[in-house]
């Protein structure tokens, strides 16, 4: 039986980030309850296709899921447990933002089978924080890891940010060895990037040089290492045992579903997603998968696939099998030495036979991916 | 008098010189207008130059003729046959051969500007050819025109008469009834014997997609008619003469006959220009003329460049461009070219810069082609161990310092008229330029002429740009060719990464090696995009490194974010990315996009 992983988008939030592209409403809460109820006929309605299939991840994000009522995250996600057959050991995780969540909240969430928190945490600064628009003060993130730890949630994960307007490279140091300190499992470390049609994109800003920001990363993953927290993909981090089987579905090409306005779904070789569009979803009545709902669908071939392959492998620690990369390409000589060449620089090894990418070519990955990809001749 | 000969009395030949911008096409439009041989309605600015390049610059690149009908104050009427010249140094034999076809020359000056470098060049080459030189200054309607002064200017200078002569506004159209009548006077008739053997001297040609190669003609001696077999004396082509006429603006007008005297046309179903070259001599099959008229020379390029499709998909369409320019330009040339840095294109030979230039632009404008250009070059000839002596006109090919007996570089002989004040940095510049001084003269209280000695690899280094910089574009150059003289020469090499960038190899003098070196290394740092490593830029004479700068490897470009699964967007931004690449320019193992090559490949040094 194949799995699956469910993602439920959660378009509610306090007030958009000065940064942020994502779909989401800011107020509009009273639709809250209109919405989980169409999530959950979402949910049964996509559910008759999967019945060949045992879903072993469910993530919530958003938005900002933290701010609906627990009680109807807690229908929500067993709904969706019902619906998709989740498994005893199945990962769930909640989006939250700190000075939203309380120990209370987390003992519902516990309750209807949440395992994982996922903390915005950002950084350590609340000067930082408040410039890029986030509602949370540091001491809240500190607060939320207790709750969390409290109502019986162990593996807590938290986001940091770096490149941000005005921060300085101590406060990743500063945010990471008082949360680690807490006992958080799970880091995400994800560069600030510029969007169009972003409050950041008209504003003037002083941020860190390419040299800086690349610094700044190579330093954190050298901390995280240093704690415990081994890097498996760009931006993820975990103590062994705590990687997000959720997250590595995204990288290792797993089926996934997406609920709610503004989700991504690969199911049965086909990528598509949905509106972005509140109005519309709550208006929606088909939701099975042939429905017009579901836009930019595209079948993946097989070409495609091995190129995904590439690309989606060489985010992550494991690589990529190098036997397959020079199966692939066009031209084998010049590919060989690209690869001799990437590893004479430092931006990859090769270890087991697989081609793995450095910290240093993490951050470059963009280029080497481009450079393979050209070279595999598609 | 038979009724040849009295046509021929009533024949004026003559052409129109003057330095760029004086008003040459001006008043030859005016000229069209006054003899009604074009309804002021139907004229189009500047009618003569009818190549789009040439309206906009302001420049006649090929010659053309148009037959003018006169009917004279005094009763008769008279034939002028107006033959257009080109008016840049690139064209000066063609010059050359327009003014041979001519009994006389009209000498435009600016009354505002005085005696250009052009116009003593366009002068000196009328008085070797004893025509008849009618000074004409121009735009008298301007409140700074110095008639008087510009007169004897024209007198101390060029020793001819000029008192008196037509002070016109062509513009206006001020006293264009004086130059007609200064024609009429002043140009003597042609002479010639519609019955000794044919000589006809080509002073243009073109092609057309129905007739077949135009030829432009001037009948010194014999009679010309449809039917007949004729040969070009120095290629040794034979056709039959299918149309014979006279040229009006918008057209041909065929005739029953040319004879000596007569400026018109020839078609003769002739399929490549190649056969009809400037300065060749026609005359009939058989019975045919002795001698040839002298002064014939084959069209030399001199200035060379790679050009390749930026889209190198593009490579058939830029060869069939090229074919179809040079059915009307036997002076350019072209040999397919492979460049490892810039794949598949055509080593191109040209008369000079602005040919390459004109060359270039029309390419691009007629054909839609998106060109990449090497730096011009010029021809070296090198005498190698063992006596063999090659013309080089490819830095690819120099051999190397061991095999090298003597090399040669072209020398110029450079004319610069410019204003007294800017003399001091014009001579910096030219010392710059490994220049050897002449003299100087000076025109009048302000403005001096130069002369100097230059190599023509300076020249095409920029030195156009460089003399307009510093003498905020008052001076002017014009130069003809001397001689090949021994020179230390070197090659001078750029490595990317260590290994070597063919398109981007030049001669350069041995004293300047350092200098150049170090100023493209900067450049090609400073445009080559960060790679993903590090990479040398080394410029290098015979293997051994005189300069290095340090492209610094990049150090981010990450897609961190994957939100909610959203792979397909990450997907085309990579995908994006690669299509860039794709469209990149590989040195090596340096990727360049073709903006960027092109920005090293382009000369500036001041």
């Amino acid at each position: 039986m194949n799995n699956l992983g469910v993602y439920i988008h959660i378009p509610f939030c306090v007030q958009k980030c000065l940064y942020c592209d994502f779909y989401s409403l800011p107020g509009a809460l009273d639709k809250a309850k209109e919405y989980i109820d169409k999530a959950c006929g979402q949910s049964e309605q996509l559910s008759a296709f999967c019945r060949d299939r045992v879903c072993d991840s469910i993530y919530v994000g958003g938005g900002t899921p933290s701010i609906l009522p627990p009680e109807e995250i807690s229908r929500l996600i067993g709904t969706v447990r019902r619906c998709f057959g989740a498994t005893e050991t199945c990962e769930i995780t909640v989006e939250c933002n700190p000075g939203t969540v309380s120990r209370e909240s987390f003992e519902v969430y516990k309750s209807c089978g949440v395992n994982r928190i996922s903390l915005g945490v950002q950084s350590y600064r609340d000067e930082t924080l408040a410039r890029i628009g986030r509602i949370h003060r540091f001491s809240d993130a500190l607060d939320a890891v207790d709750a969390a730890h409290a109502a019986g949630i162990g593996n807590v994960s938290c986001d940091l940010m770096y490149a941000l307007p005005g921060q300085t490279e101590r406060e990743i140091v500063d945010a990471f060895e008082r949360l680690s300190a807490r006992g958080i499992r799970h880091v995400s470390l994800y560069g600030l990037k510029i969007e169009e049609n972003t409050p950041f994109a008209g504003m003037k800003l002083r941020l860190p040089d390419e040299e800086e920001q690349a610094k700044t990363y190579l330093s954190s993953v050298a901390l995280f290492e240093k704690h415990g927290f081994y890097q498996y993909e760009i931006s993820n981090f975990a103590v062994r045992g705590y990687e997000s089987r959720h997250n590595l579905r995204y990288w290792n090409r797993e089926e996934y579903l997406g609920i709610g306005p503004a989700a991504h779904s690969f199911f049965d070789g086909v990528r598509f997603c949905s509106g972005r569009d509140l109005e519309g979803y709550l208006a929606n009545g088909d939701f099975t998968l042939s429905s017009p709902f579901y836009v930019e669908k595209e079948r993946i071939s097989q070409k495609e696939a091995r190129e995904e392959e590439l690309m989606l492998s060489l985010r992550l620690t494991s690589g990529y099998s190098l036997d397959l990369l020079y199966a692939n390409t066009a031209n084998r000589k010049q590919c060989e030495l690209y690869v001799h060449q990437l590893m004479r620089s430092g931006l990859a090894v090769v270890s087991d036979g697989r081609l793995i990418l450095t910290p240093e070519g993490m951050l470059v990955s963009n280029s080497v991916i481009s450079d393979l990809l050209l070279l595999y001749g598609a | 008098m038979n009724e040849e000969q009295i046509k021929r009395e009533h024949t004026r030949n003559f052409c129109i010189i003057a330095h760029i911008d004086h008003g040459k096409s001006t008043l030859a439009d005016r000229l069209l207008e006054a003899t009604d041989t074009v309804a002021k309605r139907d004229m189009e600015a500047q009618l003569l130059d009818n190549m789009d390049l040439e309206r906009e610059r302001g420049i006649t690149i090929k010659a053309r003729a148009v037959k003018l009908e006169y009917n004279a104050p005094d009763g008769e009427t008279y034939h002028l046959n107006l033959i257009d010249t080109p008016g840049h140094v690139d064209f000066n034999y063609e010059v050359s051969r327009s003014l041979n076809a001519c009994e006389g020359a009209l000498l435009v000056v600016d009354a505002t500007q005085g005696i250009q470098a052009q116009t003593l060049a366009n002068a000196y080459l009328a008085v070797d050819d004893n025509l008849e030189i009618v000074p004409v200054i121009n735009k008298i309607d301007l409140p700074s025109a110095r008639i008087e002064e510009t007169q004897k200017e024209i007198e101390d200078v060029i020793g001819i008469p000029a008192i008196g002569c037509p002070a016109i506004s062509a513009k206006a159209g001020l006293n264009i009834p004086d130059v007609l009548e200064a024609i009429v006077r002043d140009i003597p008739a042609p002479k010639g014997d519609e019955n000794a053997p044919l000589k006809c001297l080509i002073f243009d040609s073109y092609y057309d997609p129905y007739l077949g190669v135009v030829v432009n003609v001037r009948v010194m001696d014999g009679r010309l008619k449809a039917g007949m077999r004729i040969r070009m004396m120095h290629t040794g082509a034979e056709f039959d003469v299918v149309e014979v006429g006279t040229m009006a603006p918008f057209g041909l007008v065929p005739s029953k006959e040319l004879s000596a005297g007569d400026v018109g046309y020839i078609t003769a179903s002739i399929k490549t220009i190649a056969d009809t070259q400037v300065g060749d001599t026609v005359t009939t099959a058989e019975g045919g003329a002795a001698e040839p008229l002298p002064g014939f020379k084959k069209a030399q390029p001199m200035v060379f460049a790679g050009i390749y499709p930026l889209d190198g998909s593009r490579y058939t369409d830029l060869r069939d461009a090229l074919e179809k320019l040079q059915l009307n330009d036997a002076s350019l040339s072209f040999e397919p070219e492979t460049s490892v840095a810039l794949g598949f294109g055509f080593r191109c030979g040209f008369l000079g810069l602005l040919h390459m230039e004109i060359i270039e632009e029309r390419l691009e404008r007629e054909f839609n082609l998106d060109l990449i250009t090497t730096m011009p070059s010029v021809v070296y000839k090198v005498k190698k161990r063992g006596g063999e002596i090659v013309y080089i006109d490819n830095p690819t090919n120099y051999p190397s310092g061991d095999d090298i007996v003597e090399a040669c570089e072209l020398i110029v002989n450079a004319n610069i008229i410019t204003p007294t004040e800017f003399v001091g940095g014009i001579m910096d510049l030219c010392q710059d330029r490994r220049g050897t001084f002449i003299d100087m003269k000076y025109l009048d209280a302000s403005r001096v002429e130069l002369r100097y000695k230059l190599p023509l690899n300076e020249i095409v280094y920029d030195f156009f740009d460089a003399l307009k910089s510093r003498s905020r574009g008052y001076a002017s150059l014009d130069y003809e060719l001397d001689d090949f003289v021994p020179s230390r020469l070197v090659r001078l090499d750029i490595l990317l990464n260590g290994e070597q960038v063919d398109a981007l190899s030049f001669i350069v003098h041995q004293d300047k090696a350092y200098g150049r070196a170090r100023k493209i290394t900067e450049k090609l740092k400073d445009n080559i995009p960060r790679q993903l490593f590090e990479i040398p830029v080394q410029a290098a004479i015979g293997g051994k490194i005189i300069a290095r700068e340090t492209v610094k490897a990049m150090r981010k470009d990450v897609l961190a974010k994957c939100y909610g699964g959203d792979i397909t967007r990450k997907k085309k931004l990579l995908e994006k990315q690669k299509e860039g690449k794709k469209k990149m320019r590989q040195l090596g193992s340096v990727q360049m996009s073709p903006e960027a090559f092109m920005a090293v490949l382009k000369l500036g040094d001041e």
